[in-house]
């Protein structure tokens, strides 16, 4: 089924690039939500050069990737093997994510998972997908409104702690569970990655706020952002 | 009781769009999620939010098709092909782009809707080929005295909860002949909905076309009357309007649809008194031949 919304994006498929519009997409400019601060700027002011080295956090808004919201019935034994297919990836279980790859599959609820992936191949795997599955299910591309945050660092736990009232400790947070919770004052998904690196998706309209609360939050044990 | 208004737009057979009054996404998502929970729960659907995912610019003006023909080229952009409250999918400055071609100023419109990472780069784009035109970013404060010239309705503004469909002289948007009931349908004919002298929107002209009556000035008949005066209404929003030479002004007027050309007075808490002649609340192009 290729509905009319599925000729997004099409031009951001690489390695495309015959007609005039993809060529001309594959030149639009993009921003990630967090553009403004200008990262690749700051990992190299002078304050960064001082500080950097004992920096106990380290933060890093990753490129922008895709991500798809898929929602259907887990108990339909076809969903999960439609999405193994197509993703290489198992459906996981409540609070669990599985990774391969560029590829992440995120349990966010009893009916929803969000699915990452490289900005390229978001539109194929969403086509694909789509021929794969069948019934009532549904998929939307929400890639543009939300970013990807890389917290690390010996005192990213505590930052969290500072955080959340969830519990972060390794016996109830440990790598590969993921959860949506209060984060300051906004919402994210919070991933586990290791003991020292976590994941957290925000929304775009809320990503400033969150830079501001971790810089404030990690300013007692050093901050470095890398680009 | 209008708690909101938008623009939904149909993408498939089972796909839509639905956007909301400002910061109203939320609320409406809510209440969708609580109506498929509790009255229809065997409907197989599901609702994402997508708000931040979308960025939407909107070019208004006489200009506004040209400017977009310039960095759009695979889309129709011509009336006959393009219909107001149509949308089409393309390409706007190379990024992948729903148009939509849906007014909130009453000139001609068309709201540009792109993943919000290609936002920036189509607006510098769109401001590149705009010199030519004079083409000039707008705000909120603009907006809300164009769409108040148009006398179209800010929900949360022109509304309080307490006012129909009916009321705003918006009887054309609830559709009577669906083969099913609706959200409303019932509550709408309640005795109290339907009866005479309720508040009704309506344009208001002051007499002081240099004055801007303050909103929220409540609206009596008699300015002899004595203390405590019979109110009738209030004035919901007022502009300076710089097109017309005049002040504007909407309001929520007792029995208001059948008073046009009736004079009502503003008393002010400086002792001022205002008067204001009822008019049609559409102030500017009633035709709509701008939006075409």
């Amino acid at each position: 089924m290729s509905e009319t919304m599925n000729q997004w994006v099409a031009a951001e498929v690489a390695g495309d690039g015959s007609g005039p519009a993809e060529q001309a997409a594959q030149t639009v400019s993009t921003q990630t939500p967090l553009h403004h601060v200008n990262f690749a700027e700051l990992s190299h002011h002078r304050t960064q050069r001082l500080t950097g080295e004992s920096a106990r956090v380290v933060l890093k808004e990753m490129p922008l990737q895709g991500l798809l919201c898929l929602r259907g019935d887990p108990d339909q034994i076809s969903l999960a093997d439609a999405v193994s297919s197509v993703t290489g990836l198992s459906l996981p279980q409540p609070l669990q994510s599985d990774e391969r790859d560029a590829r992440c599959l995120r349990w966010m609820a009893p009916d929803e998972w969000w699915l990452s992936c490289g900005i390229a191949e978001a539109f194929e795997l969403e086509s694909r997908l789509r021929e794969a599955l069948s019934g009532h299910y549904a998929i939307v591309n929400i890639s543009a409104g939300f970013t990807t945050l890389l917290l690390a660092g010996e005192a990213s736990r505590s930052v969290l702690m500072k955080s959340t009232g969830y519990d972060v400790h390794p016996r109830n947070f440990p790598p590969g569970k993921v959860v949506r919770t209060l984060f300051g004052k906004t919402g994210v998904a919070l991933r586990c990655l290791d003991d020292a690196r976590y994941e957290i998706i925000v929304r775009r309209s809320f990503a400033d706020y969150l830079w501001l609360w971790l810089q404030a939050a990690s300013q007692e044990y050093g901050l470095r952002v890398e680009a | 009781m209008v708690m909101d208004d938008g623009v939904t737009a149909c993408l498939s057979d089972n796909h839509f769009l639905m956007s909301t009054t400002t910061g109203g996404a939320a609320h409406v998502l809510s209440w969708l999620e609580l109506y498929h929970q509790t009255e229809w729960p065997e409907l197989d659907v599901y609702f994402t939010s997508v708000t931040d995912h979308w960025a939407t610019l909107s070019i208004a003006g006489p200009n506004s098709r040209e400017l977009l023909a310039s960095v759009c080229d695979d889309i129709d952009l011509s009336a006959d092909a393009f219909g107001f409250m149509d949308w089409r999918s393309g390409h706007v400055a190379g990024a992948p782009a729903r148009v939509f071609r849906i007014s909130f100023t009453g000139e001609l419109s068309f709201e540009i809707q792109v993943p919000a990472h290609y936002a920036m780069g189509v607006w510098q784009a769109l401001f590149a080929e705009g010199e030519r035109f004079d083409l000039t970013p707008y705000g909120t404060e603009t907006m809300h005295v164009l769409r108040a010239e148009k006398g179209f309705i800010i929900v949360g503004q022109d509304t309080d909860g307490s006012v129909t469909p009916r009321d705003l002289g918006m009887d054309w948007c609830v559709a009577d002949s669906k083969p099913f009931s609706f959200i409303g349908k019932r509550g709408m004919q309640r005795a109290d909905c339907v009866r005479p002298g309720r508040k009704q929107l309506v344009g208001i002209r002051c007499t002081d076309p240099a004055t801007v009556i303050p909103e929220g000035s409540q609206a009596v008949r008699d300015p002899q009357e004595p203390i405590p005066m019979t109110m009738v209404g209030h004035v919901t929003s007022s502009y300076y309007s710089a097109f017309l030479g005049h002040s504007i002004a909407l309001a929520l007027i007792k029995g208001g649809h059948d008073a046009e050309g009736e004079t009502l007075y503003f008393p002010q808490a400086d002792g001022r008194m205002l008067a204001g002649t009822i008019t049609s609340p559409v102030f500017v192009d009633p035709e709509g031949a701008r939006n075409r």
